[in-house]
């Protein structure tokens, strides 16, 4: 087990899971994302305002009927179990798990019903705990970089040994889907500026170096920071963005000493989103090896809402474990539409030169 | 605790394991044969990375992707490759996947077993290397040929030194490219007996071959070859300008006044690379028949497009569909060309050889030089270098771009 160069006050990735339209575990959808292989498909039956079959990107093994909720735990309840995946030799550290999870307010309305799902996930996962050790989110796309922000902070100050973070989501209701439509937001040969509603889920295991290495588990990565930040012009206002939630989000994480050689997009054809990413990029653009390497998991996988951002995470880590990764340090951010959250998290694979003692 | 580790198996999307193998399968159609086109080197290396990335998303699909390919065998047998690789990545665990991968060259179509082959030169050859060394003895030309092919192209020694009795086109020409890569006996009569072959493929690999193994007399062979009129001087005229030397340019300007030989000698005067024969390409450039070849082995030689003209325009009476498929092609401006000579000549030493603008005599296969090339120049100046320099490495620059200069890895591994 590599654990010998790791900080005690680190913070490490230890495990990641995926269940994305595009795979159905970490490693697979980021091969599929790494080869540009979409899930794109017409719904079923749903019909956009022109008559058009509406395009979505479908986890194909659910039914069609379930409601969302139900699609949504499914998804989250085998991300939870790939990511917990390094803890199954190690009984003894599975006793503290705490869970942070990002769900959207517009899937999961009442909060009573996110709880309900953590709830659910704790019961089929079996070791995670439905009590205080356990958060529920609902901040946009952000979200699970806020969960992500939460958890760090429990880490470090010794309150957990071990956090499961997560974010799953779908925009694959109809009511959620004719909505999108009423408000120009599907991508379809008549808006091209619109997105492709998905589905997923991303997980993420952390811990202390001083956790890792007592519990004998090899991270995947390591956290070298996680921030938030504050958007007041959100999409769909009489304001323009320009991008200050999501350089406040930046700033909080980059460091010109560990420059980023790859990024993880919260993309997801909005010219909002792109636009936002291009004023950020204008002020920290020193802090990029190459501010146009990246990569956008939604041209694959869709809009995954609060999956967004730990799926970002999933894919950089299955990166630098399968030996494609662009280079050692990579930034995952996430942005909204509606809620006001902005986040990025900056990553550095594990046995990267210049590891600390 | 409920955690086990079959829950945490992935489940493949049988939708997305397709796209993978189709994928890879387009891809590694495309390598095939690349090494010997103008192409970058950028472009290949972007295809090799493309097609790996795929083989990686059906590698953590494991035996479902094999599976699945052997579904979709009978419709596209390009997957035979795909298959054949991902056989031949796991007999070390399994042996009877050996098998299996051997087994696609007796597939029923030709075109399963034609992948197949091409899969099997890319695939990692340290398990399947005994099957194959048993069918390399077998009785049957083609089957022990293609089997020598694959075995040579992994630098693993052939344990049947000697020529195949009666070999078909197609057993010759695996016979021929086996026999460039290994221990199998290559001599000049070897050359004189292939390059005289009925096939161009065979003729072609029996240049190649020769010039791999430094066979002696390859030279005064070539300058006797290509002076013949029989359908052995055209190859030889290519590949006069590989090993030949500016001596060679007369020759093969006489041999551009002949129509039979007019390209072949332009092909050979490109690859001869000498300065000396630009003036000589210019006056080609005024000649309708000659002009685009001798347009490109400019090129070729300088890195430098030729100048053209405006494009035409298109005529009146042709329809849609016509236009749809109307390539038009700028005409030559031969006097800019002269001009664009007249100012430039100065930077090409005449007593040199020349590839796309830089110059191949002074140790043309460090990287400085050889990554810039096209590929099918890298090609002949590799074979140029192999067949003229004494120690020149072995290479093998027809599989992935990775594994070009250290093709004797693989056969280490199997020992």
């Amino acid at each position: 087990v590599n654990t010998a160069d790791l900080r005690s006050d680190g913070i490490y990735v230890l495990g990641t899971g995926a269940q994305t339209p595009v795979g159905r575990s970490a490693p697979a959808a980021a091969a599929a994302v790494r080869c540009g292989i979409s899930a794109y498909t017409e719904h079923s039956y749903l019909v956009d305002q022109h008559g058009e079959p509406m395009v979505v990107a479908r986890a194909e093994w659910l039914d069609e009927t379930p409601p969302i909720t139900d699609r949504i735990f499914a998804l989250a309840e085998d991300a939870a179990h790939e990511a917990l995946g390094p803890l199954h030799a190690t009984p003894t550290a599975l006793r503290d798990v705490h869970t942070h999870l990002a769900l959207s307010a517009e899937s999961v309305p009442q909060s009573a019903i996110g709880h309900e799902i953590l709830q659910r996930l704790a019961s089929a996962v079996g070791v995670l705990h439905a009590d205080s050790r356990t958060e529920f989110i609902a901040a946009g796309h952000a979200g699970g970089l806020l969960a992500l922000e939460n958890a760090v902070r429990k880490l470090r100050g010794g309150e957990a040994q071990l956090c499961l973070v997560g974010g799953a989501d779908s925009w694959l209701d109809p009511d959620r889907l004719q909505t999108l439509d009423l408000q120009g937001r599907l991508h379809s040969m008549h808006n091209s500026w619109g997105f492709i509603p998905g589905e997923g889920a991303g997980f993420c295991l952390l811990a202390t170096g001083a956790s890792a290495y007592r519990f004998g588990l090899t991270p995947l990565a390591e956290l070298m920071a996680v921030a938030t930040g504050h958007e007041t012009k959100l999409m769909g206002t009489q304001t323009v963005c320009i991008g200050e939630g999501l350089t406040a989000a930046f700033r909080g994480v980059l460091d010109p000493a560990t420059p980023v050689a790859h990024s993880y997009c919260d993309f997801n054809g909005e010219t909002y989103r792109a636009d936002e990413y291009g004023f950020t990029i204008c002020r920290t653009s020193e802090f990029f090896e190459d501010a146009g390497s990246f990569t956008a998991g939604a041209e694959c996988w869709g809009d995954v809402g609060s999956a967004s951002a730990l799926l970002g995470m999933a894919l950089a880590t299955s990166s630098w474990k399968g030996g494609y990764a662009k280079g050692p340090v990579a930034l995952v951010w996430g942005s909204g539409a509606s809620a006001p959250c902005r986040g990025a998290a900056l990553l550095r694979e594990h046995s990267a030169p210049g590891e600390g003692n | 605790v409920l955690l086990t580790k079959e829950n945490l198996v992935s489940i493949p999307i049988k939708s997305v394991i397709r796209a993978h193998l189709e994928n890879a399968a387009d891809l590694a159609v495309m390598m095939r044969g690349a090494s010997f086109s103008l192409k970058p080197v950028s472009w290949f290396e972007t295809l090799c990375q493309r097609c790996e990335a795929n083989l990686d998303g059906l590698r953590i699909a494991g035996e479902y992707s094999i599976g699945f390919a052997q579904e979709l065998l009978a419709d596209q047998p390009e997957i035979a490759t795909i298959l054949a690789i991902l056989l031949a990545e796991c007999a070390g665990e399994q042996p009877a996947s050996a098998q299996q991968a051997i087994a696609l060259l007796d597939h029923p179509s030709s075109e399963v077993r034609d992948w197949a082959w091409w899969g099997l030169r890319l695939a990692p050859c340290r398990h399947i290397a005994p099957e194959l060394a048993k069918r390399a003895l077998g009785s049957k030309p083609v089957d022990a040929c293609v089997a020598m092919d694959i075995l040579a192209f992994h630098r693993i020694p052939i344990a049947r030194p000697g020529r195949i009795a009666q070999p078909d086109d197609e057993a010759a020409w695996f016979f021929v490219e086996a026999a460039g890569r290994s221990n199998i006996p290559w001599t000049t009569d070897d050359l004189r007996h292939f390059a005289s072959h009925p096939t161009r493929p065979v003729r072609q690999a029996a240049w190649r071959a020769s010039a791999r193994r430094a066979a002696p007399g390859l030279l005064a062979f070539c300058r006797d070859a290509a002076t013949r009129t029989d359908s052995i001087a055209a190859e030889a005229l290519e590949f006069l300008g590989v090993v030949g030397s500016r001596e060679d340019l007369d020759l093969l300007r006489i041999a551009v006044s002949h129509q039979q030989t007019a390209h072949a000698a332009l092909s050979g005067i490109g690859r001869l690379g000498s300065p000396q024969s630009v003036p000589f390409l210019l006056e080609a450039l005024t000649e309708p028949s000659l002009c685009e070849s001798a347009a490109a082995v400019l090129e070729r030689i300088t890195g430098t497009k030729v100048t053209r003209g405006a494009l035409p325009t298109a005529p009146a009476s042709m329809t849609e569909d016509e236009l749809d498929v109307w390539e038009p092609i700028a005409p030559i401006d031969a006097l800019a060309a002269r001009e664009w000579w007249s100012a430039t000549a100065g930077r090409f030493n005449p007593d040199k050889q020349w590839q796309g603008g830089l110059c191949m005599s002074d140790q043309p296969l460090r990287d400085e030089v050889f990554d810039h090339l096209p590929l099918g120049i890298r090609y002949d100046i590799y074979l140029r270098e192999r067949a003229l320099a004494a120690g020149t490495p072995d290479w093998e620059l027809e599989t992935w771009i990775g594994k070009r200069k250290k093709p004797q890895i693989e056969m280490q591994g199997s020992n």
